[in-house]
């Protein structure tokens, strides 16, 4: 039974139960009332006759007879003023008591005629009498069913009344959970960004607040796992073709040696594709196992100085440098910082290496190295050929290359950046880049500093 | 002359398949991006476009729908190699589908048999005094029909598709009867000995020694 329908019905019954008790109660106490009235009306008027009668009966006696009999007092009813009750005297008997009465239906009347019929014992002359007399209190048992009549036309109207105030009641406090229940079913056939539009300050509003807010875990959780399926996903295609590429090569090559008499020239043209990309297949493991490694590894955090640091990653970028005729400026402050030495090298290393790609011969490249706020901030300046906006986000994808051509001459395979973002989650950091185009880019991560 | 567009943005596999493709006598241009290749499309026709999915610039799939109103037939050619890659691409509007690593026997038999579809191709081989008719798959010597097994006229198309080209027994052998090759030498050998005698082909069918065969062609 939906919850709606028991609110309506409960108050439904609950109007009616009520109705039904108090209305029966106040009819029949007003209805009680007014024939006790009666009744103490009937049995004062009853002995006032009765005393009456015994009284005309005495004087009667005193005329005619010496002793009051039945038959005086038969006698004396049938003049005025008796004549105009309806009387009937009852000797030796009734019910015993002194005062009587019984309410009887009239017979050969309709259903709801009513006599109360009094009787009241006296005595004359040793003789010990009652007196009957009759009163229709029909009207009062009329007046009742009447009062009953319009009373069930009152309850039937407030049943109505208050099914309808039941069914709007209980739709206002109900709409709040069939909101909550609809979310939940979208929420259930997959659509995790429907929240539920709930805004009560009672039990309903908590839950639907709390559920919100679940829901909101939820899709956050699960717009996480969808991103690493996808990009695991993207990561697949992406190493498989980056795998198969120089394997095309390397098999069409060796096949077409094999296959065709080539001129000496040609000959030496496809023995050379087939080592490059040789040596790109090998480029690529190598970057590979090293991205693969880190994945389960913990680096061995130890205190570094970031001079030293610099000064190691600036002598093994000498030669590369120099063969560009760029300048390496290094400014940095030696403080102590907690890493892994050989990650952070290849980091830094990384990102001298792809600014030293991005610039003209004879450009600057700075590394710098300054304490701030929140940590040791590294920082690696060109003034090169800059990252367009939209790649800057996927920069750091595996095999991402910006431009590929380029990437390929200088030897890449794109996994540069996926290895140096990987380093510097591993130290709690990332990788934050800002680049205008022909301008230059800057990269920052930050380190934590501790004590000298 | 046959002229084929290829599109491939690594420079490598363009170069290995302009080789080959302008050895077995087709007239090759390349196209190293997207956007050079929309170029050469809408100033020249060509009979065939090899095209690779992913480019810089234009991808594959966008070119396709600049290739497709002029009716020229594509391949393409990618390292996607999924059921679903496949399917995509051919829905694609693309005539065949090349997965790379290809071999070389592979690359020039899906180039023939979509020009010979597209009807850019003589359906008729012919070399010294034997003719085969692709269509009708009839073969002839000096104008005399000569019955060949399913197997033995494969055999013949894998040769004259491939002339002057070392074809090793496992190539013949995967090629022809479409399974793994498995070691067994005898069968691959048995049919070419019955192919020479049929075509009198002892002196352009060539042994090589350890490998496999080479059919002689005019050029």
């Amino acid at each position: 039974m939906k919850l709606s329908a028991k609110i309506t019905l409960s108050v439904v019954l609950i109007v009616s139960l009520t109705l039904s008790i108090s209305g029966y109660a106040i009819i029949s106490s007003v209805f009680h009332a007014q024939l006790k009235h009666q009744i103490t009306a009937a049995v004062e008027e009853n002995q006032l006759l009765c005393s009456v009668l015994g009284t005309m009966a005495v004087e009667r006696r005193t005329s005619t007879a010496a002793q009051v009999t039945a038959d005086t007092l038969q006698e004396t009813l049938t003049i005025s003023p008796f004549r105009d009750y309806r009387l009937r005297l009852v000797t030796g008997g009734g019910s015993g008591k002194n005062v009587d009465y019984q309410i009887v239906r009239m017979p050969d009347q309709g259903q709801e005629d009513y006599e109360l019929v009094v009787t009241c014992g006296f005595s004359v002359d040793q003789g010990k009498y009652f007196l009957e007399s009759r009163r229709d209190v029909s009207d009062l048992y009329r007046l009742r069913a009447q009062y009953l009549l319009t009373y069930k036309v009152v309850y039937l109207i407030a049943v109505a009344v208050s099914l309808a105030a039941g069914f709007a009641l209980s739709a206002v406090l109900t709409a709040p959970i069939r909101n909550l229940s609809r979310s939940t079913r979208q929420i259930a056939g997959g659509n995790y960004s429907v929240r539920a539009n709930v805004h009560t300050n009672d039990e309903i509003g908590i839950l639907a607040s709390q559920f919100n807010r679940m829901t909101e875990e939820l899709e956050r959780h699960i717009a996480s796992l969808e991103l690493a399926t996808q990009q695991q996903k993207d990561f697949t295609a992406s190493f498989a073709h980056e795998l198969k590429t120089p394997l095309t090569s390397i098999i069409g090559y060796a096949d077409t040696l094999r296959s065709r008499k080539l001129p000496e020239e040609q000959q030496f043209e496809a023995a050379s594709f087939i080592f490059s990309e040789g040596r790109r297949l090998e480029t690529m493991s190598h970057s590979l196992l090293r991205l693969f490694s880190l994945e389960n590894e913990q680096p061995q955090m130890q205190r570094l100085s970031t001079l030293a640091l610099a000064k190691s990653v600036e002598e093994s970028m000498a030669y590369p440098m120099k063969q560009r005729q760029l300048v390496l400026e290094l400014r940095v402050e030696d403080r102590m910082v907690m890493g892994e030495r050989s990650l952070l090298e290849i980091l830094l290393y990384n990102l001298l290496d792809n600014a030293r790609k991005a610039s003209q011969p004879g450009s600057k490249i700075t590394l710098l190295g300054v304490r701030t706020a929140e940590g040791f901030c590294f920082a690696v300046k060109d003034r090169g050929r800059g990252i367009p906006p939209e790649a800057i986000k996927r920069i750091t994808e595996p095999f991402y290359m910006v431009d590929k051509s380029r990437s390929r001459a200088e030897g890449g395979a794109g996994l540069g950046l996926a290895l140096s973002q990987r380093i510097a989650q591993l130290h709690g950091t990332q990788l934050h880049y800002e680049s205008k185009l022909g301008r230059g880019t800057v990269v920052t991560f930050r380190l934590r500093e501790v004590a000298k | 002359m046959t002229k084929i567009l290829i599109v491939e943005d690594e420079k490598p596999i363009a170069n290995l398949i302009d080789w080959n493709l302008s050895a077995s006598g087709y007239s090759c241009t390349r196209a190293y991006d997207g956007l050079t290749a929309a170029d050469l499309i809408a100033e020249h026709s060509y009979d065939l476009v090899l095209l690779d999915i992913m480019l810089p610039g234009i991808d594959g799939y966008e070119l396709l729908g600049q290739i497709k109103p002029t009716g020229t037939p594509v391949i393409f050619i990618t390292a996607k190699g999924s059921v679903q890659d496949r399917v995509q691409g051919l829905r694609a509007g693309a005539d065949d589908y090349l997965v790379k690593p290809f071999e070389i026997v592979e690359l020039i038999a899906r180039v023939e048999s979509v020009l010979r579809r597209a009807g850019k191709a003589s359906t008729v081989y012919t070399l010294g005094d034997v003719t085969v008719d692709t269509e009708s798959m009839l073969v002839t010597k000096a104008g005399v029909p000569v019955t060949l097994t399913r197997k033995e006229y494969d055999l013949l198309l894998l040769f004259l598709q491939n002339q002057n080209v070392a074809l090793f027994r496992e190539t013949i052998y995967e090629r022809v009867w479409e399974s793994d090759y498995m070691g067994d030498t005898r069968t691959v050998d048995l049919h070419v000995q019955r192919l020479r005698k049929k075509l009198d082909w002892q002196h352009r069918l060539c042994a090589i020694h350890k490998v496999g065969y080479r059919l002689e062609g005019d050029g």
